[in-house]
């Protein structure tokens, strides 16, 4: 398979990698302001991963307004009455931060520029088409929620003069000095290598979580845009913050996939393999329970255990985490008893359809169903300012690619992204590539090459390489954490990348985009585990059985992850509390 | 519920890739070889329907999973309490 090109450099002013709702809104913002914008995808438009997430938009913000309980706009309203600051301490206090639950080591500039700008950036969608920007179940579309929202940007973004390309992979940024330039990659349809020169590059790439064995994020979610910008220099934090969930069905025949919040799934009871309420337990040692928890098991859990679920979200996963630690889980997962949730519960959103046809190869009206936790989202990501500007000029991350989470997340760092990546477009001094970047450029599309005409091996074969990486991230970098593991993770990524990426091979576009997924796969297994070895605590999502206890006397920092002279290096920062602090 | 069935009627597929671009569980793969999709796992399938949305020549099958009772039932419950 030949790799052909570089032909002449394409050229614009904004270039956005990624086509999820992050990095469209950026590129509309971008391409509003006059700007010439070029979006591009891996994949095909806007299908990624937003796609699926991106219905519920109101659901995010709103932890104690579930679907059955009859929710509706006007209590979707609700929740921003008050002053900004009063939304910013309800949204820090209940946890959901931009990235949920890890409680004040958020960046509290970025987090007070969400509470001020959410609501007005979600009624603007209907600016782009969307018709109905508060819907939490769009009628008809029980699993790809965000496609009403997702598919009239796209056109949008189209209409006003937007360029898009897809299944262009772009595999690295352009450093010239102290600053991004633009990007190199490679055309799947034309096999085509390819230069893009831009005066600002907003990364819009997504999470990682298919770094994980157990995870629900689709395919293509492998961390591209922190592994390109860790290579150019820029700063990554929190890598540590992955986000579990624990409802993910864990049967052979079924998908791996969560159940979707629904009142079906909350009716079920938890069980171990032993059959014990196991949850009961820890809820009671650690003082998880509500002060009206009724610990009946004809109330759904939020009822049952006195919180709302997402205050909860990683009380169930550590919990179900140590019982099949522990030994006390069946077939590496815990129990999830629906035998008598009645019949209209699964019936009263569409989540619960969808729940039903993931277990439709389950008999789970006779059996209790298996479920362990897996891997979800990624909190932490490229680090930005409130601008969100990376620590290198030129170079923006927006959505689950920078420094936060969340669906309000993505539709406000789009736009601010957008919009400041645009006004520093205007004053950038034009872009030249010059002899250096020439041979670099060259260089990496023969390491493209090499690629392409190595022999097949099964261990240079990039699917088997995925699921090593997978399996090693799962067995030690996973829900709990001890140094002797993470080290052991560590040991198993360096083996993989010192052993195995050498012999990385690939028979046509596809394979060669697969090929440059895993080797950003490794970088960012490698951060997330030197991240979690780091933070000697306990917090939120990052839990450590060797330090159980949040510490804030010693860590109200952030974690960073940066390569200096060819090496992965770590550093902490003190946290800033400008407006509100733990007790 | 019923089973699904996803299928893709190989003499009908113009090997465009989409449905495998966008599934986001590999239950759909692309054989380069043959130059089309095929089923890799249906077991895997989470009915996002994605790849009916974007197949050109409806060579995707998809049956079985949120049938038109299913979806009216469900719609009616959110407009009831949605008002």
């Amino acid at each position: 398979m030949k790799l052909s090109g570089p032909g002449k450099p394409l050229e614009t002013d904004v270039l956005v990698v990624g086509s999820g709702m992050a990095g469209l809104r950026a590129a509309i913002e971008a391409k509003r302001s006059g700007l010439k914008v070029l979006l591009v995808d891996k994949s095909l438009l806007g299908r990624a991963s937003s796609s699926i997430y991106a219905g519920g938009l109101g659901l995010e913000i709103l932890p104690k307004y579930l679907p059955y309980h009859g929710a509706t706009e006007k209590k979707f309203a609700d929740y921003f009455n008050g002053t900004i600051e009063q939304v910013f301490k309800k949204m820090l206090q209940e946890g959901v931060s931009i990235g949920w639950g890890y409680p004040y080591i958020d960046n509290q500039r970025i987090l007070m520029t969400v509470a001020c700008d959410y609501k007005l950036r979600q009624d603007e969608l209907r600016d782009f088409g969307v018709e109905d920007p508060y819907s939490q179940h769009f009628i008809g579309r029980p699993v790809s929620m965000g496609a009403p929202i997702i598919l009239p940007m796209i056109d949008y973004f189209k209409k006003i003069g937007g360029k898009t390309m897809e299944k262009t992979v772009m595999t690295d940024l352009i450093r010239q000095g102290d600053r991004i330039v633009g990007a190199i990659g490679f055309e799947m349809g034309r096999g085509r290598w390819t230069v893009i020169l831009a005066k600002v590059t907003i990364i819009a790439t997504g999470g990682c979580a298919q770094v994980y064995k157990r995870t629900y994020s689709p395919t293509r979610i492998t961390g591209d845009g922190y592994a390109m910008a860790y290579r150019a220099g820029a700063e990554l934090w929190e890598m540590e913050m992955v986000g579990f969930c624990n409802w993910t069905i864990a049967e052979p025949k079924c998908p791996q996939w969560w159940i979707p919040f629904s009142y079906g799934r909350v009716s079920g009871k938890l069980r171990n393999g032993l059959g014990e309420p196991f949850f009961e337990r820890y809820a009671k040692e650690n003082g998880w329970l509500g002060p009206k928890a009724t610990l009946s098991d004809n109330d759904g859990m939020d009822k049952r255990y006195g919180k709302p679920l997402t205050e909860m979200d990683h009380y169930f996963w550590r919990a179900c985490s140590m019982e099949i630690r522990e030994g006390r889980g069946e077939n590496g997962a815990v129990l999830l008893d629906l035998r008598n949730v009645p019949e209209e519960r699964w019936y009263y959103e569409n989540d619960g359809i969808t729940a039903l046809n993931e277990m439709r190869n389950f008999d789970w009206k006779n059996r209790p169903l298996h479920i362990a936790p897996a891997a979800e989202k990624q909190a932490g990501g490229i680090y930005t300012d409130e601008y969100f500007k990376s620590n290198i000029e030129g170079l923006y991350a927006a959505g689950e690619a920078g420094p936060g989470l969340s669906m309000p997340f993505c539709i406000v760092s789009g736009a601010s992204a957008g919009r400041y990546g645009a006004w520093y477009s205007r004053e950038a001094a034009p872009v030249r590539l010059g002899d250096e970047d020439m041979k670099w450029i060259e260089k990496r599309q023969e390491e493209a090459r090499k690629i392409l005409s190595s022999e097949s091996s099964g261990m240079g074969d990039p699917r088997s390489i995925k699921k090593d990486i997978k399996e090693t991230m799962w067995n030690y970098v996973g829900t709990l954490r001890t140094e002797a593991e993470l080290d052991k993770g560590l040991q198993e990524l360096d083996r993989i990348e010192k052993e195995r990426l050498p012999l990385l091979f690939a028979k046509d576009m596809r394979g060669l985009r697969e090929a440059f997924e895993t080797i950003n796969m490794v970088t960012v297994s490698k951060a997330i585990a030197e991240s979690a070895k780091l933070r000697t605590e306990s917090r939120g999502m990052h839990q450590r059985l060797d330090y159980p206890k949040e510490d804030n006397a010693n860590w109200l920092k952030n974690v960073f992850v940066k390569t200096l002279q060819g090496k992965m290096q770590l550093f902490t920062r003190p946290v800033n509390l400008i407006w509100e602090e733990p007790e | 519920m019923p089973k699904i069935l996803l299928k893709v009627v190989e003499e009908s597929c113009i090997g465009c890739e989409k449905c495998a671009e966008v599934c986001p569980v590999l239950a759909l793969d692309f054989d380069e070889e043959k130059e089309k999709a095929f089923v890799m796992d249906e077991t895997a399938c989470i009915c996002c329907r994605q790849c009916l949305e974007v197949c050109p020549v409806e060579a995707v099958i998809l049956e079985g999973a949120f049938t038109e009772k299913d979806i009216l039932m469900d719609s009616d419950m959110i407009r009831r309490r949605h008002g």
